[in-house]
C-alpha cells in the first residue's frame, strides 16, 4: 500500500461510519484476494451499521438473511433497488440529511428517494474524483455539460440527471451548460465556448441519450459543424435504452461522435442514483471496471444464485460508500455478464463486465392493471 | 375525436357521434333473443373448433363457457317474462376492458348482448395476440348469416387515455361497465353518466383460501393430491394475477391440527409444482422478490422457511393483520401469504370490501352460511371450492350480470286488465 493513502475523515469515534481502507490514488490497484478482503470487511461493517440505524433494513436482514458476518462478497445481504421506490430508507436522523436524490421515474412508477448526509456526499465526491482522475489525469479541463443548469436550481433535491451533473462537474472548470431551460441547444454559445478554448482539450459530459441527440446528431452554428479541440474527452452514462431503440450501439456511437465532433476519447460509465460515486467506467478495451471501492456480482435471474463468468444474469452492485442509506449492496434490474477478474487487457485490476440492458418488467395479467384510463 | 380507432363494427373514418347516434337508436331486445343466442353459440363453436385456440386455454374456456347448451341452460334460469312483468335490455352499454386481460371483455359484452343490449366496447391500447385472434374469429362469424342478424349491435374500439372520448360515450350510454385497477375505476367513475344510466364496476379485488386444518390433517393421500392439484390451478394458471386467485391461505383450527395440515399441504403442493412446473421467468421472480423484501421491511411478514428466491410458492407468514397497503403490495407471481386462526369467525372479522373470492376446503355448508353472516359489509362476494377460483360465472362480484344488464318493466296482470272498466 502506498504511503500517501488517504482515508475519509472520521466523525465521533463511537458513532463512526466504517472507514474506506483504500488508496484513492490507485482505484484499480488491488488484486482479488487483498481487495476482496478489504471490501468485504467494510461491507460487513456497513451491513451492521445500517441494520442498527435503519429499521426497515434491519427487519429485512433479520427475516431474509442468515445472521452474522458474511464470509464472501456473494453472501453479503442485498436489497432490490425497487425498495427505495416504496420505502423511505435512511440510516441517519432526518436533520442530518443534506440532499435527496431521486431516480428519473418513468410513467406510472414511483421514484426512488436516496438520502445523503455530508459524510456520504463527501465520500461520493472523493471516490468519483479518484476514479475519473485515473482516466483523465489530474488536470481539470474546461467543461461542457450537455444539459440544462436549471436542473441544479434546487440544491437540496436532485433527480438522477442533476445528481450526475453535480457529481461529475467537479472534474472540470469554467462550466458551460449547453442546453437551455427548454432543453434546446445553445449552438451559438457552444461554438463561442469552444472557440475560446480552441487551444486546449475540453471535457464534455452528459447523459448518453442527450449526447446523441444534441452533440452527435450534427449541431451546426453558422452552417458549420461544431467541432471540439484536439484531445477533447467525453464522459457519458445513464443507459443505452433509447439508443438501442434507434439501433445505435457503443461502437457506432463512438464512430459517429468522432466524425461529427472530433471527440475521440470517450468514457462510458455504468452508475445509478442509488450508488453515486463508485461508478463503473469503461476501459480502452470496452469493459466496465470495478474500482476498489465497489464490485459487481452476476446472479441467475430465476434463482438469484451467483453464476460463473461468461454467463449473463442480473447485476448486483456493491459499494463501500453509502453511510446515510442502506445502499451498499443492491440487486439491480439490469442484466450483465462478467468477463473476468484482474485480467483485463487494459491492465486494471478488479472484475470487468458488460451491461446487457434492462430486465423485462413483469407483465400485468389479470384485472389488477394500474393504468388510469380516461 | 380523431383518437378513436375502430376495431370491429364501424367504418374506419366514421365520426364517433354518428356511431353513437346509430347505436342509441337501436331497440333493446329481450334477454336471450334467438338472434343473440345463435350468434353467441356460433362464435363459441367456431372458437372451439378452430385449431388456433389450443395455444390459449383461457380462450378455450371462454368458448366453452358460451357453448349453445350453456346458453339454453342460462335462458331457462332467467325467464324473460312472467305474469307481472318482462325483462328487456337497457339499450346502449359501454364496456371498458382492463389492460392485459384478453378474455374478460368478451364475457362482459357477450353477456350484455345476450341480455338484449347494444354494446360499445373500449379495448386496451395494448394489443395482444389473443385479442387480435378473437377479433378475427368475431369478424368471420359476423360475415355469416348468424352474424348479419346482430349487425350493428356491437362495436369494438380503442382510444388513448382521453377523458373527452369517455365523456361523449358515457353521455350516450344507458349502462356503463368498467373493469380495471382501482385507479382506472376511480377515473372512469369521475366521468358523469346520463341521469338515467346505471353503472357496474369491477375494481381490484383480493382473494384468499381457507382450509379446515382438522379435515386437511385427516385427508387421505389421494384426496390431498387432488386438493394440491386444484389449488395449483387456482394459483398458477394466470401466474396468480387474476383477482380471484388466492393470495392468502388461512388455516382454521387448533394449533396441533394446523401444524399437521400445514406440513401435509405444503409438501403436497411443492410436489405438484415440481411435477407441473412453473414458468421461471426473471421478471416474475424479480416482482416476487421485491414484494417479499417489502413485506419484510414493513415487518408485515416473514418467510416460513429460510429465504430462497427460487422457492415456489414463496410462503410468507403474516405478522400483522392485512390492511389496504399490504394487500396492494401483493403482486401475485407465486407469493403466498399465510395465517392461522382458531375459527372462521375470527377470519370473517379481518376481511373487508377488498375481498372477492374465498376458496374453501373442509367446511360444511352450514358453517359457511354462518361465516357469511359474520362478514363485514360487502366483504367476500364468492365462496368456491378449491379448484374453482378462476371459473367465470354470470354471478360476479355479488351480482347476476344477466339481471343487472337488463331492466324489468312491470305489466298489469291479465286479470287486472280484464277487471278495468
Amino acid at each position: 500500500m502506498s504511503t500517501n493513502a488517504i482515508s475519509i475523515d472520521m466523525v465521533a469515534a463511537d458513532n463512526a461510519a466504517p472507514a474506506l481502507p483504500f488508496d484513492l490514488a490507485h482505484p484499480y490497484g488491488l488484486a482479488a484476494p487483498e481487495k476482496t478482503q478489504r471490501l468485504l470487511a467494510v461491507l460487513n461493517e456497513l451491513t451492521q451499521w445500517h441494520a442498527a440505524r435503519c429499521q426497515p433494513y434491519g427487519r429485512v436482514l433479520s427475516r431474509l438473511f442468515a445472521p452474522g458476518h458474511s464470509g464472501s462478497l456473494e453472501q453479503v445481504p442485498f436489497i432490490p433497488v425497487r425498495l427505495f421506490k416504496n420505502l423511505d430508507l435512511a440510516s441517519v436522523p432526518a436533520e442530518k440529511i443534506t440532499k435527496t436524490l431521486t431516480s428519473s421515474g418513468t410513467g406510472v412508477h414511483a421514484v426512488s428517494r436516496i438520502y445523503l448526509d455530508r459524510e456520504t456526499a463527501m465520500r461520493q465526491t472523493r471516490v468519483l474524483g479518484a476514479i475519473m482522475a485515473s482516466f483523465l489525469g489530474p488536470h481539470r479541463l474546461p467543461m461542457v455539460v450537455v444539459d440544462s443548469a436549471e436542473l441544479l436550481k434546487d440544491r437540496s433535491r436532485f433527480n438522477a440527471r442533476a445528481a450526475g451533473i453535480l457529481g461529475f462537474s467537479f472534474l472540470g472548470r469554467e462550466h458551460f451548460y449547453a442546453l437551455d431551460r427548454e432543453l434546446a441547444l445553445d449552438a451559438e454559445g457552444l461554438a463561442a465556448f469552444l472557440t475560446r478554448h480552441a487551444g486546449e482539450p475540453v471535457l464534455a459530459f452528459g447523459f448518453t441519450s442527450l449526447i446523441w441527440q444534441y452533440l452527435v446528431q450534427a449541431p451546426v452554428h453558422d452552417n458549420r459543424p461544431i467541432t471540439f479541440p484536439p484531445g477533447s474527452v467525453l464522459i457519458h452514462g445513464g443507459g443505452w435504452k433509447r439508443l438501442v431503440d434507434q439501433q445505435v450501439d457503443n461502437a457506432r456511437f463512438k464512430q459517429v461522435l468522432a466524425d461529427r465532433t472530433g471527440i475521440e476519447r470517450v468514457f462510458n460509465y455504468y452508475g445509478m442514483v442509488e450508488q453515486v460515486g463508485s461508478v463503473f467506467v469503461e476501459c480502452e478495451v470496452g469493459h466496465l471496471h470495478s474500482p476498489v471501492f465497489a464490485d459487481v456480482i452476476v446472479r441467475d435471474p430465476a434463482t438469484l444464485e451467483p453464476v460463473p463468468m461468461g454467463i449473463p444474469g442480473v447485476l448486483q452492485v456493491l459499494s463501500a460508500l453509502p453511510v446515510s442509506y442502506p445502499g451498499h449492496s443492491l440487486l439491480t434490474e439490469d442484466l450483465g455478464v462478467l468477463h473476468g477478474e484482474d485480467d483485463c487487457a487494459c491492465g486494471r485490476k478488479g472484475r470487468h463486465f458488460s451491461v446487457l440492458g434492462r430486465m423485462r418488467e413483469a407483465e400485468l395479467r389479470g384485472c389488477s392493471d394500474t393504468r388510469v384510463l380516461p | 375525436m380523431t383518437d378513436v380507432e375502430y376495431i370491429l363494427g364501424a367504418g374506419d373514418r366514421e365520426p364517433l357521434e354518428n356511431v353513437l347516434a346509430r347505436m342509441s337508436g337501436m331497440r333493446a331486445w329481450q334477454p336471450f333473443d334467438p338472434r343473440a343466442m345463435a350468434f353467441t353459440a356460433r362464435f363459441s363453436q367456431r372458437l372451439l373448433t378452430d385449431p388456433g385456440v389450443r395455444a390459449w386455454p383461457e380462450l378455450a374456456a371462454l368458448a366453452h363457457w358460451f357453448r349453445g347448451a350453456r346458453l339454453r341452460e342460462l335462458a331457462d334460469r332467467h325467464p324473460t317474462s312472467d305474469s307481472e312483468g318482462m325483462q328487456i335490455g337497457r339499450g346502449l352499454a359501454f364496456h371498458l376492458a382492463p389492460a392485459n386481460v384478453d378474455s374478460v371483455f368478451m364475457y362482459s359484452w357477450l353477456l350484455s348482448l345476450l341480455a338484449g343490449n347494444v354494446n360499445l366496447v373500449r379495448l386496451s391500447q395494448q394489443t395482444s395476440p389473443q385479442t387480435d385472434y378473437l377479433v378475427e374469429v368475431l369478424r368471420a362469424v359476423l360475415a355469416e348469416e348468424t352474424g348479419r342478424a346482430v349487425e350493428g349491435r356491437f362495436v369494438l374500439l380503442t382510444y388513448p387515455h382521453n377523458e373527452a372520448v369517455t365523456r361523449v360515450i358515457s353521455e350516450a350510454a344507458m349502462l356503463r361497465v368498467a373493469w380495471g385497477g382501482d385507479a382506472s375505476v376511480a377515473a372512469i367513475r369521475a366521468v358523469p353518466l346520463r341521469p338515467t344510466a346505471t353503472e357496474l364496476v369491477f375494481p381490484d379485488r383480493f382473494s384468499a383460501a381457507a382450509f379446515n386444518s382438522a379435515a386437511l390433517a385427516a385427508l387421505a393421500e389421494d384426496g390431498l393430491k387432488r386438493l394440491a392439484a386444484n389449488f395449483y390451478n387456482d394459483v398458477f394458471w394466470f401466474a396468480q394475477q387474476a383477482c380471484s386467485s388466492p393470495r392468502l391461505v388461512v388455516f382454521v383450527g387448533s394449533d396441533a391440527d394446523t401444524h399437521e395440515a400445514r406440513r401435509r399441504f405444503w409438501s403436497a403442493l411443492e410436489e405438484e409444482v415440481r411435477r407441473r412446473g412453473f414458468e421461471h421467468d426473471s421478471a416474475v421472480t424479480m416482482a416476487r422478490v421485491a414484494a417479499t423484501f417489502e413485506y419484510a421491511a414493513r415487518g408485515a411478514a416473514r418467510p416460513a422457511e429460510p429465504w430462497r428466491a427460487a422457492q415456489l410458492p414463496q410462503r410468507l407468514m403474516l405478522e400483522t393483520p392485512l390492511d389496504v397497503g399490504l394487500r396492494a403490495l401483493h403482486c401475485g407471481n407465486g407469493l403466498m401469504l399465510e395465517q392461522a386462526v382458531p375459527d372462521l369467525h375470527t377470519l370473517a372479522a379481518q376481511f373487508s370490501d377488498k375481498e372477492q373470492t374465498l376458496t374453501v376446503f373442509g367446511f360444511g355448508r352450514d358453517e359457511l352460511a354462518s361465516f357469511v353472516l359474520q362478514l363485514p359489509p360487502r366483504a367476500v362476494d364468492r365462496i368456491a371450492a378449491v379448484g374453482e377460483a378462476l371459473t367465470f360465472n354470470n354471478v360476479w362480484d355479488g351480482q347476476d350480470l344477466l339481471t343487472a344488464f337488463c331492466r324489468r318493466i312491470s305489466l298489469p296482470t291479465a286479470e287486472t286488465l280484464s277487471k278495468l272498466p
